[in-house]
């Protein structure tokens, strides 16, 4: 019976959704996280009595024809980068951009790796690293001096050191831009990789042409909007029983041939 | 002479043809832009030799698609479409035939072509494809499909209509494919950026219709059951039945 393997594809399917939605919930207060969507697809089709087919010899057809679909597929889990709220922090190094771009960051093996998440911080050096420890790239390096850091909204990164009333610019933090930001492989611990469906990246100056501006002291929250992955939520539970219905009420339908003596 | 047990298989046989439809249809209950199928019986006239009056048979005839539209979630998406108004979008499936589709969640690949979620190009209102460039911040859809940026008009989407939306065959991947007819460009239909259309598969009609196959296919298997049943007691007292 084709309807209990099209059953099965529905409760995958909506597994699936649940597994999305969840970790979206999970990563509510996670900074620079983009809420990612399943995206279903129709599976193929059984024509059975294909549409247009000719029914008699005087060359009537079929209006409609039997197509028996096969169920469900997930077609996609794609991000959507929507800009996420922005949160006040005290953290003199905590960076947001408001608009498109990402931060550059140096990984240990020497590629780059692309993040919204600003929360920086300085290492033994002196130089701005991420909560992971990794630099950012280009390398910005704070002297141990330094009274006050400002990063302004074109990520210039300037310093007052003590005896000078004068700021001295330290280093020039850039953005990165993709044409398919959706396209990019999410690697955890907020960070993502550049790929074939990205595109490579165009770097540039924040707050310049159409890169967006940074904010210092302040921090993007993740896009996540409860109140739509809790009713997302509630839709997915909901077809997935609808689903197991199904299957069960296959069974039944087996179940009643299988008493025939 | 078993001509009842028939009679009663060939309602079996359509009746597993719907619970598959039903569930293809629930399967499909979070799929955007998908529409709801519905099975067409016939009655299918026999008269064999020796009978009076005819036997009527049960043959699945063909299927529809329901054409209401289905409910519309905002998503802010800036790619994301929906249409008001029975229109579709146009798709360049593999091999260059444009096919259609409901389904409005558009991304943008690499090179910044606007393609589905299957991957295939969007088709333009001329049959080629939207190339949204690099530096695009604010892409707009309006009412006809226009696809502007900050700098202007990039494209304009090809929405078609049809005059019998039943023409359309199922493709897969949310496409359709048209059958007969012609696709005539959209007059009676407006795009809504931000938006993408639900499935118009409704729970509690496919839940109703599956209970009423289930009892339909238990009532038909009671028939053959009795219609075995009498057979058996004949042959047993036509025989002797060994009393």
């Amino acid at each position: 019976m084709r309807s209990l393997d099209i059953g099965a594809t529905g409760m995958l399917a909506q597994q699936l959704n649940v597994d999305v939605i969840s970790n979206n919930i999970a990563n509510m207060t996670t900074t620079g996280y983009k809420r990612q969507r399943p995206a279903f697809l129709d599976l193929i089709y059984q024509n059975i009595d294909k549409p247009g087919s000719t029914s008699s010899d005087t060359g009537t057809t079929v209006p409609t024809g039997i197509q028996l679909g096969l169920g469900v597929r997930a077609g996609a889990v794609y991000r959507e980068h929507a800009q996420g709220a922005i949160q006040i922090t005290e953290n003199p190094l905590d960076v947001a951009i408001t608009g498109e771009g990402f931060f550059q960051i140096q990984m240990p093996d020497g590629d780059t790796a692309y993040t919204r998440d600003g929360t920086f911080q300085m290492n033994e050096n002196g130089e701005l690293v991420t909560v992971q420890g990794f630099l950012v790239d280009p390398g910005i390096t704070i002297p141990p001096d330094a009274i006050s850091i400002d990063i302004n909204r074109e990520g210039e990164v300037l310093v007052t050191q003590p005896g000078n009333t004068a700021t001295t610019n330290v280093g020039q933090i850039q953005t990165a831009r993709f044409v398919n930001p959706a396209g990019l492989e999410a690697i955890g611990d907020n960070l993502f990789l550049e790929t074939d469906a990205s595109s490579t990246p165009t770097t540039g100056t924040p707050g310049q042409d159409e890169f967006g501006a940074l904010r210092q002291s302040a921090l993007e929250q993740s896009n996540v909007n409860v109140v739509a992955e809790i009713t997302q939520l509630i839709t997915a539970q909901r077809s997935y029983e609808m689903n197991s219905n199904v299957i069960s009420t296959s069974d039944e339908m087996l179940q009643t041939v299988s008493q025939l003596r | 002479m078993e001509n009842s047990i028939y009679l009663g298989l060939s309602r079996q046989v359509t009746l597993q043809t719907n619970m598959d439809i039903i569930a293809n249809n629930v399967a499909n209950m979070n799929t955007t832009g998908y529409r709801a199928q519905n099975t067409l019986f016939e009655e299918y006239l026999v008269k064999p030799r020796g009978y009076d009056d005819p036997l009527s048979f049960v043959n699945d005839q063909g299927q529809y698609q329901i054409t209401t539209p289905g409910s519309m979630r905002e998503t802010g998406s800036q790619l994301d479409a929906a249409i008001v108004g029975d229109g579709f979008f146009s798709v360049q499936a593999p091999g260059g035939e444009i096919q259609y589709t409901r389904d409005g969640n558009f991304s943008r690949s690499a090179d910044g072509t606007l393609i589905t979620q299957a991957g295939f190009p969007v088709a333009s209102n001329g049959g080629g494809i939207i190339t949204i460039p690099a530096g695009s911040t604010e892409i707009a859809i309006d009412d006809n499909g226009n696809v502007s940026n900050q700098d202007g008009q990039i494209g304009q989407l090809g929405i078609f209509e049809f005059a019998n939306a039943q023409q359309l065959e199922q493709q897969g991947n949310n496409l359709y494919k048209i059958v007969g007819g012609d696709a005539a460009p959209a007059t009676a239909s407006r795009v809504k950026q931000g938006y993408l259309e639900q499935s118009n598969v409704k729970p509690v009609l496919e839940m109703t219709r599956m209970i009423e196959t289930v009892r339909d296919y238990q009532s038909v298997q009671k028939v053959l059951q009795s219609e075995n049943d009498r057979l058996r007691s004949a042959i047993q007292k036509l025989t002797g039945g060994g009393q």
